[in-house]
């Protein structure tokens, strides 16, 4: 570094850490310069660390954990409402057109079905839920 | 309890682990933001958005970088966002607890409390957030670069406009000369 030259973004950089650089030396032009800029940054730095952040804050954590579950579950509500509205409708749509190709028949076997055999599902189901 | 610990279970839904997470990292956070914000008001709502923010998208943070950067990356958009929709933000009075000998000393550092904060207020959003980060938490250039979504290059620039803008400052008003 000693015979590049150093400018005053090089000793900023130095006095963050983010550049090594060797102890400025008096046989460069701008020594004097660059000094008298290390100085001043140093004394701008103890000013600017009177800065305090110890200011009054009132922050609710567990009440804004709270509040994000609360906002993911209606999320989760609006989906779910969503996929069964979008899901009836498939079901329907697809009744309706097999129903329309077939014939009225077909219909009328099907609710036939499901009137007579849906009770008996609830027996198991039943038996599920109390065991 | 080691803070990945503490981020897997809080990305699993342990509610405990989650608050004690934000809890520990609620120091720095408060005062980055209230560095950027110098308004105790407005920082107080960006701190309640970002960590509301946090704990929304918990399971899509991945642990590359520290949690406090994370946080610290999603308080630095809020702000820039909230700044979008207000144009001008106006700089509340600072109070400060003196222990000075004299009224006069404390008025007198009190006013050149108040200039500091001012000189900070008066910098482009975008430095500012560079210089708060360098100056007050020692980030790396690479980190604040990741925070802040620019190249290196233009972090390093922002800073070092930054420092030679807060020197001018200081001299104009009288501060650095007194040191």
């Amino acid at each position: 570094m000693t015979n590049k030259k150093i400018t005053k973004e090089d000793i900023i950089d130095n006095f963050y850490d983010e550049k090594k650089l060797n102890n400025l030396n008096e046989s460069l032009d701008n020594y004097e310069e660059l000094n008298l800029f290390k100085e001043k940054l140093g004394k701008t730095k103890n000013i600017m660390d009177m800065i305090n952040d110890d200011k009054k804050i009132n922050i609710d954590i567990l009440g804004i954990i709270s509040k994000a579950e609360s906002i993911q579950n209606k999320q989760k509500e609006k989906k779910e409402t969503f996929l069964f509205i979008a899901t009836a409708f498939i079901i329907l749509f697809c009744f309706s057109l097999i129903t329309f190709t077939l014939g009225s028949n077909f219909f009328i076997t099907v609710q036939l079905i499901i009137f007579v055999l849906l009770p008996f599902s609830l027996i198991p189901m039943a038996k599920l839920t109390l065991k | 309890m080691d803070e990945l610990i503490l981020i897997k279970k809080a990305q699993n839904g342990n509610k405990s682990a989650l608050n004690t997470l934000l809890t520990n990292n609620y120091p720095l956070i408060k005062g980055y933001v209230i560095k950027m914000t110098s308004n105790p008001s407005i920082a107080e709502d960006i701190i309640q958005d970002t960590m509301l923010k946090a704990v929304l998208n918990i399971k899509k943070f991945q642990a590359k970088a520290k949690f406090s950067t994370w946080l610290i990356t999603i308080a630095t958009n809020i702000y820039r966002d909230y700044l979008r929709k207000h144009k001008t933000t106006e700089l509340i009075e600072e109070t400060q607890q003196s222990s000075y000998s004299s009224p006069e000393d404390a008025t007198i550092a009190k006013l050149e409390y108040k200039e500091i904060v001012n000189i900070i207020m008066k910098l482009p959003y975008e430095k500012r957030t560079v210089f708060i980060l360098k100056h007050y938490y020692g980030y790396k250039y690479d980190e604040i670069s990741e925070i802040v979504n620019c190249p290196i290059g233009t972090v390093r620039s922002r800073l070092h406009n930054s420092i030679k803008f807060i020197m001018n400052e200081l001299e104009k008003g009288g501060i650095l000369i007194d040191q």
